[in-house]
C-alpha cells in the first residue's frame, strides 16, 4: 500500500519534520544551486569568503585606528579580537540577508512547486555556516601568522559555539522571512538593520566597557555576543561571562521556535502572498 | 483503491478590501488509482487552486483531502529553470522541483539529455537556449516522472503542435502504465481523449462530475442558446443567436463604447472541443461598422454549413487595432437536427461542410 498523505488547513509539527526529513534531498539541491549561481566556480566562491570579511576588518580597524581610540580589547591581540567579533557578525548577516533574497530569488518556485517551505531558510543558512568555516579557518591563521596565544583547550568551544550560533541564525532568519513575506517593503529595511548590528553587538568593544548594568545584562542574554565572547576564548584567558553560557543557549532555543512557530503560521498562505 | 479523496475542500483569499474570495467551496470528489480525470471550467473557476492543494503548494482553508501514492505536479512547463545554470544542472534542478528523486535522474540522465534533442548544448547556460530548446529539455524531463500520481495543468498551452502531439504521446503512455492522471486544459479536445471521467469547475464549485462526454455537453451547454444566455459584462449588452439548418443569425447590442470610432466585430464559433471552426468579421469582407454615441446595434446572417449540434460563440470587439473585449464562449448557435447527407451515420461525418462549389465531372 503506497503511503497516504493528509491535506488539511491546520498540520501537526510532527507531519512537518517528517516532510521535512523525507524531502532532504531537495534541500541539497537548494544550497547546491544556490553555490552554483552566486559563485560560478568553487575558488571564486572561497575567494569571496576570504575577503569578504578581510574587508571588514581593513574598514573597522582603519575607523578605529583614524578614530584614535585605543583598543578596546583588553589582553587579546586587537586584530584577532575584531576579526573574531566580524566572522559571527557577518555570518549572522549573511544568513538573514540571503534567507531574504532566496525568498524573492524563488517566488515562481514558491507558487508552482511544492517542497518544504522551511528550505528557504535552512538552504541559506547552512551555506553560509561554509563560508563562516572558511572564515574561521582564517582567523585561526591570522593568529599563527600573529603568533597569538591559541588555547587548545578551548577549542571544544567552536563546535559548540557552531550550535549556538546556527540556532540564532535559522531563529531570526525564520522571522526575517515572515517579515517579508507579510510585508514585502521589509527586504530593502531588514538588511539595513543587520548593519547595524555591527554596532550594537561587542564586535569592536567589550562587554565589560558597557557600564549600565541593566544594559550588560541584556547582552548575557545575547546569543550572537556569546558566541563572539565564544570564539574569542580561544585566544586568550578572557571568560567576560561571569553567568553560565546556559543563557544565551537558552534564549538563542527560544529564539529558533519563535522563529519556527511564526514561520510554520505564515507558511500556509506563503505561495498565496508571493 | 482510492487514489485521492477530497471531502469538502474549500479555499478562500481575504482580500485587501477586508472582503473574501472562495476560490474554491464544498469540493467533494473520489479518484481511483489509474483513473484519468479532466478538469474544465473557465479561467478562474478554481482549476490551478485545486491542483495547488493537493500538491501542498497551498493549504486548504476548510475540509480535508487524502492522497495515497507518491504525487507530483506540473503547474508549468520547466519549473525551477535557472537561466545561468547549465543544460544539465537544470535537468537535476527541474527533476527535483517536480519530485524526482536525484539517484533517479542520474540513472537517466543520458536518456533525458538524448531525449532532448539539445545534447550539444548541455553545458551551455540555459539563457543561451531558444524557448523551443527549453520546453523540449523540460520535456524530456517530466517524461522521466515515475510517481503514481500526476496532476497535469495546461502543459499543452505551451510549444507548437508537433510538441503537443509528442506530449499528448507522453501522456497517454503514462495512462496506460496505470498512472492516475489529473489532467486540467482548455483543450477539450485533449481532455475528451485522455479522460474516462471529467469534472466540471465554475466559480469555485463543482457543477458537475460524469463521464467526459457528458461533462463536456454540460461545459459548453453552460451557455444555452437564445437570449436567455447573454452575458452581461463588458460592452455586450445582448446577444440574440438563430439559427436554422442552414443559415445563422447573431444579432449584438453593443454599448458604452469609449468613442465612436470605427468598431471591429469578429465572431468566433467552436465545436464542443473548443476548436475553432467558423470565423466572421466585418473587415473580412470590408465593412465598416460606426457606432454612435458610444452604441450600436448590429446582426451578422451567414450560411454555416454546420452539422447539427450546439457551437460556442466567442466575440471579439476592437476600436483603434486596439481590443476592447473577448468574450469567450459568450453565446451558442443552435444547429436543429437534420440529417443533410441523407447518409444513415452523419456522426461518422467530420468538419462543416461547403455549400459553394461545383463537382465537374470528366
Amino acid at each position: 500500500m503506497p503511503p497516504l498523505r493528509h491535506i488539511s488547513s491546520k498540520q501537526s509539527f510532527i507531519e512537518w519534520v517528517k516532510i521535512i526529513l523525507s524531502r532532504h534531498e531537495t534541500l541539497g539541491v537548494l544550497i547546491w544551486k544556490d553555490l552554483k549561481v552566486q559563485y560560478g566556480n568553487w575558488f571564486l566562491g572561497i575567494l569571496w569568503a576570504i575577503f569578504q570579511p578581510l574587508i571588514y576588518l581593513g574598514a573597522i580597524g582603519l575607523m578605529l585606528h583614524l578614530g584614535g581610540r585605543k583598543h578596546a580589547s583588553g589582553e587579546m591581540d586587537p586584530i584577532i579580537f575584531l576579526f573574531s567579533g566580524i566572522i559571527v557578525w557577518n555570518f549572522i548577516t549573511n544568513a538573514v540577508n540571503s534567507t531574504i533574497a532566496g525568498i524573492q530569488g524563488n517566488a515562481n518556485i514558491i507558487s508552482k512547486a511544492f517542497f518544504p517551505r522551511f528550505f528557504l531558510v535552512l538552504a541559506p543558512v547552512f551555506r553560509v555556516v561554509l563560508d563562516f568555516l572558511i572564515s574561521f579557518i582564517l582567523l585561526i591563521s591570522i593568529a599563527v601568522i600573529r603568533h597569538s596565544e591559541i588555547s587548545a583547550s578551548a577549542l571544544w568551544k567552536v563546535p559548540t559555539a557552531l550550535i549556538l550560533l546556527l540556532m540564532t541564525a535559522i531563529g531570526l532568519s525564520s522571522l526575517a522571512a515572515v517579515a517579508v513575506v507579510v510585508n514585502r517593503h521589509l527586504r530593502h529595511i531588514i538588511p539595513m538593520l543587520m548593519y547595524t548590528g555591527l554596532f550594537i553587538f561587542p564586535v569592536f568593544y567589550m562587554l565589560e566597557h558597557i557600564g549600565n548594568p541593566i544594559l550588560h545584562s541584556g547582552y548575557l542574554l545575547n546569543p550572537i555576543a556569546a558566541g563572539m565572547t565564544s570564539v574569542r576564548s580561544i585566544f586568550g584567558t578572557m571568560d567576560s561571562l561571569p553567568i553560565s553560557l546556559a543563557i544565551p543557549y537558552f534564549s538563542a532555543f527560544v529564539l529558533l521556535l519563535v522563529g519556527i512557530w511564526a514561520f510554520r503560521r505564515m507558511e500556509r498562505t506563503m505561495a498565496d502572498r508571493i | 483503491m482510492t487514489a485521492i479523496s477530497l471531502q469538502n475542500i474549500g479555499k478562500h483569499y481575504p482580500l485587501q478590501s477586508g472582503n473574501e474570495r472562495w476560490a474554491l467551496r464544498n469540493i467533494s470528489l473520489d479518484i481511483a488509482a489509474g483513473q484519468s480525470v479532466g478538469i474544465v471550467g473557465h479561467n478562474g473557476a478554481g482549476k490551478s487552486t485545486l491542483l495547488k492543494i493537493l500538491s501542498g503548494i497551498t493549504f486548504p482553508t476548510e475540509g480535508e483531502a487524502f492522497v495515497r501514492g507518491s504525487f507530483s505536479s506540473l503547474l508549468e512547463v520547466g519549473t525551477g529553470f535557472h537561466p545561468d545554470l547549465t543544460g544539465r544542472d537544470n535537468i537535476y534542478l527541474n527533476g527535483s522541483m517536480i519530485g524526482i528523486p536525484r539517484k533517479e535522474i542520474r540513472r537517466h540522465e543520458e536518456a533525458i539529455i538524448a531525449f532532448s534533442g539539445v545534447q550539444d548544448y548541455m553545458d551551455e547556460p540555459l539563457r543561451t537556449y531558444s524557448s523551443g530548446m527549453k520546453l523540449r529539455l523540460a520535456f524530456a524531463v517530466m517524461s522521466h516522472l515515475t510517481t503514481d500520481i500526476l496532476a497535469l495543468d495546461e502543459v499543452l498551452a505551451v510549444g507548437d503542435t508537433q510538441f503537443q502531439v509528442r506530449c499528448m504521446e507522453r501522456i497517454f503512455s503514462m495512462r496506460k502504465e496505470g498512472r492516475t492522471i489529473l489532467f486540467v486544459s482548455h483543450n477539450l479536445a485533449a481532455v475528451r481523449q485522455l479522460c474516462e471521467r471529467s469534472i466540471v469547475l465554475n466559480n469555485g464549485r463543482l457543477t458537475f462530475d460524469g463521464n467526459t462526454k457528458d461533462a463536456i455537453d454540460f461545459y459548453t451547454g453552460q451557455y444555452s442558446s437564445g437570449k436567455s444566455n447573454f452575458r452581461m459584462d463588458g460592452f455586450l449588452r445582448e446577444i440574440i443567436s438563430e439559427c436554422t439548418t442552414e443559415r445563422g443569425s447573431i444579432q449584438l447590442n453593443i454599448r458604452d463604447l469609449p468613442s465612436d470610432a470605427t468598431l471591429d466585430v469578429g465572431l468566433n464559433i467552436s465545436d464542443s472541443n473548443g476548436n475553432a471552426l467558423l470565423h466572421l468579421s466585418n473587415r473580412f469582407i470590408r465593412k465598416d461598422i460606426h457606432p454612435k454615441n458610444g452604441a450600436v446595434e448590429c446582426e451578422f446572417r451567414f450560411e454555416h454549413g454546420l452539422k447539427p449540434g450546439e457551437y460556442p460563440v466567442s466575440i471579439y470587439l476592437g476600436q483603434n487595432e486596439e481590443q476592447l473585449q473577448w468574450a469567450e464562449h459568450t453565446s451558442v448557435l443552435t444547429v436543429p437536427p437534420y440529417n443533410p447527407y441523407g447518409f444513415h451515420n452523419p456522426d461518422a461525418i467530420q468538419a462543416a461542410g461547403v455549400r459553394n462549389f461545383e463537382i465537374t465531372q470528366h
